[in-house]
């Protein structure tokens, strides 16, 4: 799994480079309806949570 | 929890018997183990490994070091960094006229709509065009044939420019995958529909000058309100083998408690008979290429609405409602009622996980995880001036083209902000302006110091209003920090019990048949894909 947390004595460092610098879009926004957002994602999860 | 208030970007989650350590300028989690915190925090005090060393003189001295040794490599890759960023989105001119640049290069365009009427004759309760005062208002403002040729045009341009550099390897991705594409909007395109059927024949009949871009490689999509259908309209979708999004909310008395007409009467029974049609005119074409979306309104009952929509036989999606002039519906009393129910929302994710036959029963429950597939965890490098993109590359990604040819960056915006016109082009100093004055906006000391940032979904279309963009209130921030922070429990929880669940939730958000993420052409990889998804930077 590309997400593995690791422990301090277990992370490998690399450096310093742009990683955090390069432009990257953050918002994956992927609907083609024209209703979906992401904001609207993100509040339905808590909505999600609300309800039940 | 958190550190102190020096470090107002670094977080603390339990993490089982220890704890995840968040740092969100280096975007960046690693776990402490729970007797190591007081060391953590010793250290992040003093920065001074002698007094650390001193101060835990009966610990383990081998273990001891090599802790301390980790977090000063850490420090000087830009991790525990204190205080807030000094600059979250670049606002150099230099920068963002470079970053333009890069993403007109190389940007696969995933979204390009045409607003082919700003009439409707419905008066949705929730609709922004019928509500909000600022927003583009429902008139009779019809798309000309002429304006829809000449997007349709620009369209092509830009698709060739990133399609031209490709391999053939590349290419045959491209047109699997990020097919050409576009999309009728309103108002209520039907109000229109000469233009869109006239649109969709020549967007299908163009001579690409490539033969490889057939008729059948390119796809359509239409937005309705249901409100008109008859065999010319059908015989219409189902040649050209649309992609029809149609609304709906539930049953009758749920849909008509918003979706009325203009005379204010319940529109359920002309939708529904309409929807109807379509399933007995080609049942083929209802279960493959009709969505209905239905709004999950305030007030609305979702268990029932959810009911209605598995019953219709046909895709289906339960959308919850945009606000006007906010992003979040009564941010107190969510907050506590999502602070309230985390554990028991946690567990009950958890049962759906352990129930299900397989991942498709749970994405959905899921989907609030799709975030942290790019959450690093190793090889840390952070800094206080980042340069994020907290919203898709704007006026590159995804384009709305207005009734009479302006250029938007998204249908979901007020339309204050236009960056050109298909008729005259690009107006590349107001797109420029529109980035400048969106990464002037996520500068506020607000997002500079909020932990959450590269959580945050509320992109720009969001936050444009009357021409500029305006973030959300700071109840609103405390709102979706609350909910960034659930994620994070939710995602820890899965990770730590059900990680084949975590594994197919990533693999399924890279699939770009689930999710059409933002890709790079620079970054598709050189040789034959093979079925894999290219990967985002």
């Amino acid at each position: 799994m590309k997400t593995k947390l690791k422990k301090v004595r277990d992370l490998t460092y690399t450096e310093k480079k742009a990683l955090t610098g390069g432009g990257v879009p953050t918002c994956e926004c992927s609907c083609t309806c024209g209703y979906g957002t992401s904001a609207e994602a993100m509040d339905s999860t808590a909505r999600s949570v609300v309800q039940k | 929890m958190h550190f102190d208030d020096s470090f107002p970007l670094l977080r603390l989650f339990e993490f089982g018997d220890d704890f995840l350590v968040y740092d969100a300028k280096p975007h960046f989690a690693f776990i402490v183990e729970a007797d190591e915190l007081p060391i953590l925090r010793a250290w992040l005090n003093t920065r001074n490994r002698e007094e650390v060393l001193a101060r835990h003189a009966g610990a383990d001295r081998e273990r001891l070091s090599l802790l301390l040794d980790g977090y000063e490599k850490m420090a000087a890759r830009g991790v525990f960094l204190p205080g807030g960023l000094e600059r979250l989105c670049s606002t150099d001119m230099g920068d963002l006229n470079r970053q333009l640049d890069y993403f007109f290069a190389n940007v696969l365009m995933r979204k390009y709509v045409l607003e082919v009427t700003e009439d409707c004759n419905f008066r949705c309760r929730y609709c922004m065009n019928s509500m909000e005062e600022n927003h583009r208002r429902h008139r009779p403002a019809h798309m000309s044939f002429d304006t829809a040729r000449t997007a349709i045009d620009h369209y092509c341009g830009l698709y060739l420019s990133i399609y031209d550099q490709l391999n053939d390897d590349q290419k045959r991705f491209l047109l699997e995958e990020y097919e050409p594409h576009i999309g009728f909007y309103g108002g209520e395109p039907t109000l229109n529909f000469d233009v869109v059927r006239r649109g969709t024949e020549y967007f299908k009949t163009l001579d690409w000058g490539r033969p490889e871009i057939t008729r059948d490689k390119t796809t359509v999509s239409l937005n309705t309100n249901l409100s008109r259908m008859n065999d010319e309209i059908l015989n219409f979708l189902v040649d050209n083998d649309i992609q029809l999004f149609a609304s709906l909310d539930g049953t009758r008395d749920q849909h008509d408690r918003n979706r009325i007409d203009a005379a204010g009467r319940g529109t359920f029974d002309i939708a529904y008979a309409n929807l109807m049609r379509i399933r007995d005119f080609n049942a083929n074409y209802y279960a493959q290429k009709v969505t209905v979306f239905a709004v999950d309104a305030l007030g609305n009952d979702r268990t029932q609405n959810q009911a209605f929509l598995n019953a219709l036989g046909c895709k289906h999606s339960l959308l919850d409602q945009a606000l006007p002039d906010r992003v979040v519906d009564a941010p107190e009393a969510s907050l506590k009622s999502l602070l309230e129910n985390t554990d028991k929302s946690i567990r009950r994710k958890l049962e759906v996980i352990a129930a299900a036959g397989n991942s498709d029963a749970y994405i959905d429950e899921l989907q609030a995880l799709f975030s942290f597939e790019n959450l690093g965890t190793d090889a840390p490098y952070g800094s206080n001036k980042t340069n994020r993109v907290i919203s898709c590359p704007m006026g590159v990604d995804n384009i709305m083209i207005g009734v009479n040819g302006e250029m938007h960056i998204c249908h979901k915006t007020d339309s204050s902000m236009p960056f050109g016109n298909v008729h005259t082009g690009l107006d590349r100093e107001a797109l420029i302006r529109l980035n400048l004055d969106y990464a002037k906006a996520l500068n506020d000391s607000q997002c500079r110091e909020c932990w959450a940032h590269n959580f945050c979904g509320i992109c720009g279309a969001m936050r444009m209003k009357k021409g500029g963009f305006v973030n959300p209130l700071p109840k609103e921030c405390d709102y979706l920090r609350a909910a960034a922070e659930f994620n994070f429990k939710l995602f820890i929880a899965v990770y730590r019990q059900r990680p084949e669940a975590l594994e197919a939730i990533f693999r399924f958000k890279k699939d770009s048949k689930n999710h059409k993420t933002v890709v790079f052409a620079d970054k598709l990889p050189k040789s034959p894909l093979n079925g894999r998804t290219p990967q985002t930077p």
